[in-house]
């Protein structure tokens, strides 16, 4: 067992996090408000084109990070605009923009960065290093964990706990908890709804937008078509089953990043001298993580105001 | 048909942009458009329900020639192809239907596998290989059975690991199951994973000298230059060209069409960037290994039955 539990595996199942923690934690921003976003995937694409293309025209990976996050604000005012001013339905309106990501995304790539390869030149952009941890290098455990990892990660680990705390302990916090579930309550004690609609919504667009840039900036260093592959939808999903509460989330896209990074483990070597079948490990991270969660949390209560 | 012909292609859900078959495909009908003078057109598939609308809608437009690019579209081809006699249909990697308007293009991947999983073998310097796959398909088979009879062959002891993405589009996944297997000993993996593959190649890259990774489909040695060794190509533009070419002259041929190692259907790249890492040597064994092919003298496996009953031929001693 020693052989499958080694650092590469935790950091694979880290890297493979990463982008799951930043979305579904954007997600739960906006669903806590009361606004439906199944418009992760896109906001995801959508950043990670931005984040490559530029990362490539300015040769700098924080440039990058920047455009990845305004275009995920862009597409999240969109949803803003459509779900609080023209009463769009909000599972439409996501699905729109999903939609409008990946022919975008998949147009722009072909129109600006193919014709540069086809040219000769490269399309890999400049990347962020890994972070350094200073005093923390000291800790063997965390050491092993966190090594070579990017600070978009740490960032990403951090991140929870800030939100934990401004959630429960501001009073922000307190009505976006009024406006998630009963916001004509919240609306008749004072509560400017919308702004607090629209903010929750600006927040999601961020952080998918920043899930994208992961994807380039921390991982591939370059954008292919499609590349989110279904992360938004994972992290919807790790969302749900984080029962909307910011360390579940987080701990849910870990528990399936884990899981991924294992059954890629397990791919190429046997366990307990048996080589299990492709298929059956390719499903592993999704079946387990369901079942781990249904063990650990127990009924799934969302915000009662959600959609309205 | 007077002058110049009208040649189209539906793309499966991959998309023009898949850096596989379908980019490939594409390529064949753009040469068809300069060499030619065809016009020329393609039409993307979001989703399998659309195969059968694109298909229509470009026979409808009377198109002289339509490709179904994908075994996916075997059965929608099925149902169109009798509706359009006067449509001439091509269909890559499936089964055309048995009517004299269509021809199926079939490629023998197992025997341009089994030439860069021998030169494989015998580079690696680990004992150990790896094979990267997107969905574990019939089709993806042969190119992992060929590759793994090829390092058998120069190289009976190493190990060949292999994986599956799941899907053809998550580049980090490709990325982090190859660094996982350059991490469990190997140090050479070759990919038939579509866009999974960019970051097979890109973990090549990352972990740089004494890692490589092999490219599928199209020569894709220049996208990391050196740390791809070869590229395994599947020349489905040449095929989609040659069927514009016999479209255009009036010698259509319906049935099926089987590019291998002698039609220089599949075949190694030109290695532009590693072949001086490669010993004179193997490159000659590599060579005489593809004439053996070409001559029908020796057959990769392309299953896992054929694997099990494959033989690998005898390697001159002193050469790995």
């Amino acid at each position: 067992m020693g052989e499958i539990f080694d650092a590469q595996l935790f950091g694979t199942a880290i890297r493979q996090a990463t982008p799951l923690i930043l979305a579904a934690l954007g997600g739960l921003m906006s669903e806590r408000v009361g606004v439906i976003n199944i418009g992760l995937e896109g906001k995801i694409l959508m950043g990670a084109f931005a984040a490559a293309l530029g990362a490539l025209l300015s040769g700098s990976p924080l440039v990058g990070l920047a455009c990845a996050v305004l275009v995920g604000l862009t597409l999240a005012l969109l949803h803003a605009v459509a779900t609080q001013e023209l009463r769009t339905d909000h599972i439409v309106s996501g699905v729109a923009i999903n939609l409008l990501a990946l022919g975008l995304s998949t147009y722009l790539f072909r129109q600006i960065i193919v014709p540069r390869e086809e040219a000769g030149e490269s399309s890999v952009v400049a990347m962020f290093g890994a972070a350094r941890l200073g005093g923390l290098e000291n800790l063997p455990v965390l050491n092993a964990l966190l090594k070579d990892q990017s600070w978009l990660t740490l960032f990403a680990l951090v991140l929870p706990f800030v939100l934990l705390i401004m959630l429960t302990r501001t009073r922000w916090g307190l009505r976006v908890y009024a406006v998630g579930n009963d916001s004509v309550k919240a609306r008749m004690m004072g509560v400017p709804v919308k702004r607090l609609r629209y903010l929750g919504v600006l927040w999601s667009g961020a952080l998918a937008g920043m899930a994208g840039a992961f994807l380039v900036l921390a991982a591939t260093g370059q954008f292919r078509e499609n590349m989110s592959a279904g992360r938004g939808f994972i992290a919807l999903a790790a969302l749900i089953f984080g029962r909307w509460h910011p360390l579940g989330a987080a701990g849910a896209a870990l528990g399936f990043g884990f899981f991924e990074a294992l059954q890629m483990r397990l791919q190429g070597q046997p366990l307990f001298g048996v080589q299990l079948p492709t298929d059956l490990l390719l499903m592993l991270p999704y079946l387990l993580t369901v079942i781990a969660l249904m063990g650990l949390l127990g009924r799934m209560k969302p915000p009662s105001d959600l959609g309205n | 048909m007077q002058g110049r012909i009208r040649a189209a292609m539906v793309t499966d859900v991959g998309g023009i942009g898949d850096e596989s078959f379908n980019a490939s495909a594409w390529r064949g009908l753009q040469r068809a458009q300069k060499e030619l003078n065809a016009e020329v057109r393609y039409l993307e598939s979001r989703t399998a329900a659309d195969y059968i609308r694109n298909l229509t809608t470009l026979a409808r437009q009377g198109f002289n020639v339509v490709f179904a690019v994908g075994f996916l579209m075997e059965d929608a081809l099925a149902r169109v192809a009798p509706r359009f006699p006067r449509v001439y249909f091509g269909i890559v990697d499936g089964k055309a239907p048995n009517l004299p308007n269509c021809v199926s293009l079939i490629f023998n991947e197992q025997e341009g596998s089994y030439l860069v999983g021998a030169l494989a073998g015998a580079m690696t310097k680990r004992n150990a290989v790896g094979f990267i796959g997107g969905m574990n398909v019939p089709l993806i088979k042969k190119f992992e059975y060929g590759y793994r009879a090829g390092v058998l062959t120069t190289n009976p002891r190493a190990r060949v690991l292999t994986g599956y993405t799941g899907n053809w589009d998550d580049v980090n996944k490709g990325r982090e199951l190859a660094l996982t297997q350059f991490n469990q000993g190997a140090d050479i993996i070759y990919h038939a994973a579509g866009r999974c593959g960019v970051g097979v190649i890109r973990a090549a890259e990352q972990k740089g000298k004494g890692y490589y990774a092999i490219g599928v489909d199209s020569d894709q040695d220049h996208l990391a230059p050196g740390r791809v060794l070869t590229s395994m190509m599947k020349r489905v533009d040449n095929a989609v060209f040659d069927v514009c070419q016999r479209v255009a002259r009036r010698q259509f041929r319906s049935g099926t069409i089987v590019y291998g190692v002698k039609e220089k259907g599949v075949g190694l790249s030109p290695m532009r960037f590693t072949r001086k890492d490669v010993p004179a040597n193997v490159m000659q064994l590599v060579r005489m290994l593809e004439g053996m092919i070409a001559q029908g003298k020796l057959k990769p496996p392309y299953d896992e039955a054929t694997f099990r009953q494959f033989k690998p031929p005898r390697v001159p001693t002193g050469v790995v």
